[in-house]
């Protein structure tokens, strides 16, 4: 997948949430061309993000309009508003959006935290053999999800696994984890917040290094201590990297699906079958409409969410 | 839940598989005369190594130096890719075709598979495999009513659940091999008793739990309940006796500690390797682990099958069919398909596969068949199990959306989340609204 | 003195955490399945190097390694190349619909790829493409653009405006100027964007399971699944599988993570 999952989207942020701000490097148009010549450089980038990619996306939306099998053509009949109706009715659609505000806190804030303590103790002590650390942190954030989960599943078998046979050794009764009614779904949110905080480490640590030191210097003078130091000068200094943080980790929560499938599949019960998942037992079920329509409603509430975010923390230019 | 959903849901990204299975056509021309172009599931192994070299050889020699240009798939993306390339003409001649709503009855309404009527008459498919078999190939004529009517596919080979035991756990706790549902259950308690895991099992995966309620429930159930349930007369219902008797005593077993502990958090591939290091008594498995386990155990592996609730009685076994090869629409010599199809229900071909070390849907010939070995004890109670029209079904088929709801509301059962009663209410408002959309 | 060696220490913590994982994938890889449930760090007894004969051989990783590497670099060298294009163009010229299409680029960052992999599949067979790695690079390269058209403009507009303009004084064309100025000053983000562009690919599962049907044109996260469908009870096995995935990507990070690092810092964040 394409960028959310992936690091530092950055400045799609500012832009989308604040409106395109362009200031060309020439204010002059045409100094070394003609009028059509942004055209040309744009054009078979174009081509080919409108033939694989918008196409597609419009050709799912006219599917959310459609009774649909996937079997043959002429099976398929217009259905009107009527997968989004059924979408916005039945509880299913709505349980599972549940299911995926539930792991918010897990995928968007403890990564957060966890990366940004780190980091801050790194960037105030000046540690020798960052590098080291960072690569390490960050490793998980690039492996595929399905190997995460798999990985997962056998540290965390009851019988023998790793977690479990260290917590009875020192006396617990620990749960099942991933087949408890109760557990399931903090556990898979905390193997979300193991795979990102190396990532938000990576980010905040950058963040800091471009703060000014003029600005810890003139704290110092005034007195501050450490924990000053840290909300006044560094936690504002990061705005924009906590914008890109959560923005990349609320979309992350928002279409979870690799390490969900891989360790539950939903279960125990249907606890932690989230949208996405959701929609795919939708398509198995060769109700093909209907699942375009959680498609559609799944970018949206993507798109609406991620933009909220960048509101609140976007820089205010 | 059969072998062909359990690898859908094992498979890393399972889920994916069904977009995949939305996938397609290759664009290469269809080939007529002599050449029959077949696909199927037997895309690797000693299974591919059956039908292009064994099955498509001897088949060459016998007819004419008829030849088999075969292309073996991964279940799904054959699912996905088939009902498509046929739609848009590039379709092979034979295709394995899944059985049921998941392909058949879409594609022999969309006029995409030809009638098989002609050629059961000609060779006798009708006859050479049990009716409880061949009904799940049937179907009416309008596509419109599974179990009955006409068939539309045979299959090569079949599959069946059970338990594989440890004879070594089994002879030092001084057990016998358990004759009735009873003894079964004094056997557990009895393993229990002396510390041991009396049932190996995983959950994890949701559908392990499908095969430990089917079986049970079959001791309880007659064939005329089950076949309407799943055939979809609608005219059976989930809220029956059998299915809250069976609720209960699953739910009865999971107290009683007969379950490995932590069963939910294991999955299914992690039991049957615990269960291959020697730990628990006795493991529920489909036969495709028989090869596996036999290797593992040795001489220490056995297998049987739910014991019924009186000597004599009769269980409805968990199990099916392989997918059956239906001829597809469009070809130009559905005679010479057909001779293919019957060769690879004949007696010639069984050999070959029970060589292979997969069930075959008739019965194992007795040589074939090592006395007091896994493979031996399971054919055996195959054989016996196909004599005695003993083959259930897999629930989840009642309904497109039933595995989904089946295995969560299973793994409530389970967990004590809801009663039997909710339970069964449950699937039945599942199953009810399958019949209204 | 004590106070570093303790943050060294949850430093420490924290990165055998991250990694132990990995460990515990290529510890299993080198075991029996019944070792396997014995312990998860438990040592393997004698290693079982042939689980990676087996998935290297019989699950033919060695296709599928080629068929991943083939792609990883037939979508990362033009997505850059043209990203490079899109980018200057909006960082470089005023022109009319600047900001609705570059608007429209970014749409790409919003849609999950399960929104469009149904029409996806019936376009690819419509140009004849399904079943070759083009379809699994165009559509690649189309996913790719967003993102980098977004970094590239960030890179292009950091350089200071009297480099560019000094170069057009020299006469220099707009396209001299880009390549032969402009795209160099920009290399760490380049870097940064070839990294993000590699490590997508090479772990991208949706799309060649569902455009690509013939093993022969599988990559390998695709190919670990066919894998694990075949050995659904041979955990170690799928443990090699997973390590031959795993540990290229690793390599590729551990050389380039300054580059990467180095690419966060300087453009991609601060803008």
């Amino acid at each position: 997948m394409r960028s959310p999952s992936a690091p530092e989207p950055s400045a799609i942020g500012s832009d989308l949430a604040l409106g395109v701000r362009s200031e060309p490097v020439t204010r002059r148009r045409g100094l070394a061309g003609s009028a059509w010549e942004p055209y040309l450089y744009l054009l078979p980038a174009l081509l080919i993000f409108t033939l694989f990619v918008a196409v597609p996306v419009v050709g799912t939306v006219g599917l959310s309009l459609a009774h649909w099998d996937g079997i043959a053509w002429s099976s398929a009949s217009f259905a009107g508003w009527h997968n989004y109706t059924r979408a916005l009715t039945e509880g299913e659609f709505w349980r599972s959006i549940w299911h995926n505000i539930q792991l918010v806190p897990f995928f968007v804030i403890l990564p957060a935290i966890l990366g940004l303590i780190p980091a801050a103790i790194v960037h105030q002590v000046r540690l020798k053999g960052t590098p080291v650390f960072r690569a390490g942190l960050f490793l998980p954030y690039i492996m595929p999800g399905v190997l995460i989960g798999v990985v997962w599943r056998w540290l965390l078998n009851p019988v023998f696994g790793l977690i479990n046979s260290s917590l009875k050794k020192l006396g617990f009764q620990p749960p099942t984890w991933l087949g408890d009614f109760t557990w399931a779904l903090p556990t898979v949110g905390l193997i979300g917040a193991w795979a990102a905080y190396g990532f938000c480490f990576v980010v905040f640590l950058a963040g800091m290094q471009k703060i000014s030191q003029d600005l810890y210097e003139a704290a110092r003078l005034d007195g501050a201590n450490t924990w000053q130091e840290f909300f006044a000068v560094t936690l504002p200094g990061l705005r924009r990297e906590m914008a890109v943080v959560l923005s990349v980790n609320l979309i992350n929560a928002l279409r979870a699906f690799d390490v969900i499938k891989a360790t539950t599949d939903g279960g125990p019960g249907k606890q932690t079958e989230v949208v996405a998942l959701y929609m795919i037992n939708v398509f198995e079920a060769r109700q093909v409409g209907y699942g375009a329509a959680i498609a559609v409603l799944l970018a949206v509430t993507t798109l609406a969410l991620s933009l909220l975010v960048l509101r609140l923390f976007g820089e205010r230019e | 839940m059969n072998r062909r959903r359990l690898i859908k849901v094992t498979g890393a990204g399972g889920a994916v598989i069904a977009l995949g299975g939305l996938s397609g056509a290759p664009a290469w021309a269809r080939q007529s005369g002599g050449t029959i172009k077949l696909w199927d599931t037997l895309n690797e192994g000693t299974r591919k190594d059956l039908i292009e070299n064994k099955i498509g050889k001897s088949f060459s020699q016998s007819h004419d130096g008829a030849k088999i240009d075969h292309r073996g798939w991964t279940t799904e993306d054959l699912t996905g890719t088939l009902p498509r390339s046929v739609d848009s003409g590039q379709g092979p001649d034979i295709s394995q075709v899944n059985n049921g709503e998941g392909l058949m009855g879409p594609m022999i309404r969309a006029g995409q598979l030809v009638s098989l009527v002609p050629y059961v008459e000609k060779y006798g498919w009708d006859t050479i495999q049990p009716h409880g078999l061949l009904a799940r190939n049937m179907y009416t004529a309008d596509g419109k009513q599974l179990g009955q009517g006409q068939l539309w596919g045979m299959s090569m080979e079949a599959e069946i659940v059970g338990f594989y035991y440890n004879r070594k756990i089994f002879k030092d706790n001084g057990i016998e091999l358990p004759k009735t549902f009873a003894d079964l259950e004094a056997a557990m308690q009895k393993l229990k008793d002396a510390g041991q895991t009396p049932l190996m099992f995983g959950n994890l995966d949701k559908w392990p739990a499908i095969h430990l309620f089917g079986d049970i429930q079959g001791t309880m159930t007659t064939r005329a309940y089950l076949d309407g349930l799943i055939y979809r007369t609608g005219k059976e219902s989930f809220e029956d006796t059998s299915m809250i008797d069976a609720a209960t005593k699953l739910k009865e077993w999971v107290d009683k500690g007969y379950l490995l502990d932590g069963y939910s958090g294991v999955s299914s591939d992690d039991a049957v390797s615990l269960f291959s290091a020697g730990q628990g008594a006795m493991l529920m498995q489909g036969s495709w682990s028989a090869g596996d386990i036999e290797q593992a155990l040795g001489a220490d592996g056995g297998f049987f099958l739910m014991p019924p609730k009186e000597t004599g009685g009769k269980v409805l076994n968990v199990g099916g069919v392989g997918i059956p090869y239906s001829i597809i629409k469009g070809t130009k010599n559905p005679d010479l398909d057909a001779e293919l199809i019957d060769y690879l229900c004949s007696d010639e071909v069984v050999g070959m596969i029970v060589d292979a070390g997969v069930l075959p849907a008739r019965a194992v010939p007795k040589e074939k068949i090592k006395p007091d070995t896994v493979t031996g004890d399971l054919y055996t109670a195959f054989s016996a199990a196909l004599e005695g029209d003993a083959i259930g079904h897999y629930l989840d088929w009642a309904s497109p959306t039933m595995y989904d709801t089946l295995t969560a509301q299973l793994q409530a059962l389970l967990a004590g989340k809801v009663d039997p009663k909710t339970f069964v209410a449950n699937l039945q408002a599942d199953y009810a609204k399958s019949f209204s959309s | 003195m004590i106070k570093r060696s303790l943050i060294y220490l949850l430093l420490a913590i924290g990165v055998v955490i991250a990694v132990a994982p990995f460990v515990v994938t290529i510890l299993s890889s080198l075991k029996t399945s019944i070792e396997l449930v014995t312990g998860v760090f438990a040592l393997p007894k004698d290693a079982q190097w042939q689980n990676y004969r087996t998935a290297w051989v019989d699950g033919h990783f060695d296709r599928l390694f080629l068929n991943s590497l083939v792609v990883a670099i037939g979508v990362v060298v033009p997505s850059i190349f043209l990203s490079a294009m899109t980018g200057y163009a909006f960082a470089r010229f005023r022109f009319r619909g600047s900001n609705a299409l570059f608007a429209y680029l970014l749409f790409g960052l919003i849609v999950p790829l399960q929104a469009l992999v149904i029409p996806l599949f019936y376009l690819m067979r419509s140009l004849h493409l399904l079943d070759s790695l083009w379809a699994l690079i165009l559509p690649q390269i189309g996913l790719s653009l967003s993102f980098g058209t977004l970094l590239m403009r960030e890179a292009f507009r950091t350089i200071p405006r009297e480099i560019v303009e000094a170069s057009i004084v020299d006469g220099a064309s707009s396209w001299k100027t880009l390549w032969g100025i402009m795209f160099p000053l920009s290399r760490p983000i380049v870097g940064t964007l070839a990294l993000m562009f590699f490590i997508w690919t090479w772990n991208e599962f949706l799309l060649p399971l569902i455009v690509n049907i013939d093993p022969k044109y599988q990559t390998l996260p695709v190919g670990l699944l066919y894998f694990q469908q075949r050995w659904t009870s041979n955990v170690p096995v799928i443990a090699a599988g997973s390590t031959i995935i795993f540990l290229p990507l690793t390599i590729v990070f551990l050389l380039f993570q300054r580059q990467l690092i180095r690419g966060i810092t300087s453009g991609a964040v601060k803008g």
